[in-house]
C-alpha cells in the first residue's frame, strides 16, 4: 500500500500555522516600523538652492527666527525670506563671500524684479491639513517643539514625524511644550522644567469659574476643513 | 597591441574580504532601512489620500502661463506708473498711525499710548530686528571690543547710538530725532540700514519708538 501522506506531514499544519503567524507578526511590525512617518518623514533634509546655515546665523550670530520668518506671529505660515532680507545685511556684511556670489548669480541682489529664491520646503503637511503658526506662537509653544534644534543645523532637516497622531499627542498633553510668558518661543535652548509644566497645566485647567486660558482642540475641524 | 590584464586589487575576491564586503553592504542597506538617517528625497507617501492637491499654496510656484515670473503669490496690480493700484485687505495705511502731519512734517508725538503691553511689544520687536546691529541696549558702535551689536563687533559697519552723549563734540543728532523721524528710518532705512517697512507693521514701529525712548531714559 502506498503511503499517500508520509508521517512527517502530520506536523505540517502546525508548521504552516506557525509560519503564517510569524509572517503575520512580521507584516504588522514591518508596517508599524517602516510605514510610520517616524521612518518615512523624519530625516528629510533636502538641498536648498543656496547654502544658508542656520547654525551660523542663529547659534553663532544670535539672530532671532522672526528676523527672516516674519509672518509667524500673525499668519498661518512662517514665511521664508526673499533675497531682499539677505541683502539688508549682506550689502554691508561679507560682501565678497563666495556663497553670496552664488546668491547673486541665481537670484540677483534683492531688486523687485529679481526671481524669488526657490527654497525647498522641508516640513510638509498633507494639503488637507491647515496648520496655523500664529496660534501656536501666541500660546508660546516653542519653535523647537516641532522643528528641533534648527540652530544646530547646517542644513535644516525634519526631526519630528508631523503626523496626526503626533499632533494629537501634544494637543492632549501640551504642558511640556507651553513656555512661560517670559520665555520667547524662538529661544532655542529652553527645556521644560517641573515648574514650567505645572504652570502650563494650570493654564490648561478651569480656575474656579474661569475657563482655561489655553484650550488646544482635538476635534477634526481644528485642522481639517 | 597587447592588452594588459586588469590587476586585481590585493585581496579582492578572497573569501574573508568578500565576506567583509557582504557584511558592509548588509549593514549599509540595513542602516538605510532603519530610522534616524537623513535623506534628500522627499518623504514617501504610503497612502496618498488627498495629500497632494492641485491648488495654490503660500509662497509656492505657479505654472499659470499668464504669470511669467512663476510666483503663485501675486503682487498688487500696478497702475501705468508702476505704483500699486489696489490695496491688499488689511494693508490700507491707518491715518492715525501716520508719521507725518497734515503739513507733511514729521510728528513729534507717538500716536500709540505707551502701555506696558506696547512697551513689551516694542522690546520684542527691537530685540528681533534692531538689536543685531544696535545692540540690546541701543548703544550701537562698531568696535570689536566696545561694540554692542553683533554686526558692529564683527564688521566695520557704522552704527550710531540712540543714547545722548556728553562732552566735547558730542553728536546727539540720532538721539534727538523726532518720533516721526525714527518711524521713518525704521520704515525706509537710512544710510547702511535697510528698510524694515515690509517687515515691521506701523503699530510695531511706534512700539519700537516707545522702547527706544525708554532705553534713552534709562541712560540719562
Amino acid at each position: 500500500m502506498t503511503v499517500l501522506f508520509p508521517k512527517w506531514t502530520n506536523k505540517l499544519p502546525a508548521w504552516l500555522a506557525l509560519g503564517a503567524a510569524a509572517t503575520g507578526l512580521f507584516v504588522v511590525l514591518a508596517v508599524n516600523y517602516w510605514f510610520s512617518p517616524r521612518h518615512t518623514d523624519v530625516g528629510y533634509q533636502p538641498f536648498q538652492p543656496i547654502e544658508y546655515s542656520h547654525k551660523l546665523h542663529v547659534d553663532l550670530l544670535g539672530m532671532d527666527c522672526r528676523y527672516c520668518h516674519r509672518n509667524v506671529e500673525t499668519g498661518p505660515h512662517a514665511t521664508v525670506p526673499d533675497a531682499d532680507t539677505c541683502w539688508g545685511c549682506h550689502a554691508q556684511v561679507k560682501k565678497d563671500s563666495k556663497l553670496l556670489a552664488e546668491l547673486v548669480a541665481k537670484y540677483g541682489n534683492g531688486k523687485a524684479d529679481n526671481p524669488s529664491i526657490e527654497w525647498t520646503k522641508v516640513h510638509l503637511l498633507p494639503d488637507f491639513t491647515y496648520f496655523d503658526h500664529s496660534v501656536h506662537v501666541r500660546a508660546n509653544v516653542g519653535c523647537t517643539s516641532c522643528h528641533g534644534r534648527v540652530d544646530q543645523m547646517e542644513i535644516v532637516r525634519q526631526v519630528e514625524p508631523l503626523s496626526m497622531g503626533w499632533c494629537l499627542d501634544c494637543h492632549r498633553d501640551p504642558a511640556p511644550h507651553v513656555r512661560p510668558p517670559g520665555v520667547p518661543a524662538t529661544r532655542m535652548d529652553w527645556v521644560p522644567t517641573a515648574e514650567s509644566i505645572a504652570a502650563a497645566q494650570r493654564r490648561l485647567e478651569w480656575q474656579g469659574d474661569t475657563p482655561p486660558e489655553l484650550n488646544p482642540p482635538t476635534h477634526c475641524s481644528a485642522c481639517h476643513r | 597591441m597587447q592588452r594588459t590584464r586588469p590587476t586585481l586589487r590585493p585581496g579582492a575576491g578572497s573569501g574573508s574580504s568578500s565576506l567583509r564586503r557582504l557584511a558592509a553592504v548588509l549593514a549599509l542597506s540595513l542602516a538605510g532601512c532603519m530610522r534616524g538617517g537623513t535623506s534628500e528625497l522627499p518623504p514617501v507617501h504610503v497612502v496618498l489620500d488627498m495629500d497632494f492637491q492641485p491648488k495654490l499654496k503660500a509662497q509656492a510656484a505657479s505654472g499659470f502661463p499668464g504669470w511669467p515670473d512663476g510666483r503663485g503669490m501675486r503682487l498688487p496690480v500696478a497702475d501705468s506708473n508702476g505704483r500699486p493700484a489696489v490695496v491688499a485687505r488689511g494693508t490700507l495705511p491707518d491715518p492715525v498711525l501716520a508719521n507725518r502731519g497734515a503739513d507733511d512734517q514729521f510728528v513729534n508725538r507717538n500716536p500709540v499710548p505707551p502701555t506696558a503691553a506696547v512697551l513689551q511689544r516694542g522690546r520684542e520687536q527691537f530685540d528681533v530686528h534692531c538689536a543685531i546691529c544696535h545692540g540690546y541696549s541701543g548703544q550701537g558702535g562698531n568696535d570689536p571690543q566696545t561694540g554692542h551689536g553683533m554686526t558692529g563687533r564683527r564688521w566695520p559697519v557704522k552704527i550710531p547710538s540712540f543714547h545722548f552723549a556728553t562732552g566735547e563734540g558730542a553728536d546727539n543728532r540720532v538721539p534727538n530725532l523726532l518720533d516721526g523721524e525714527l518711524f521713518e528710518v525704521i520704515a525706509n532705512g537710512k544710510g547702511t540700514m535697510p528698510a524694515y517697512g515690509a517687515r515691521i507693521v506701523p503699530a510695531d514701529r511706534w512700539a519700537i519708538v516707545h522702547y527706544v525712548r525708554a532705553l534713552q531714559r534709562l541712560s540719562k
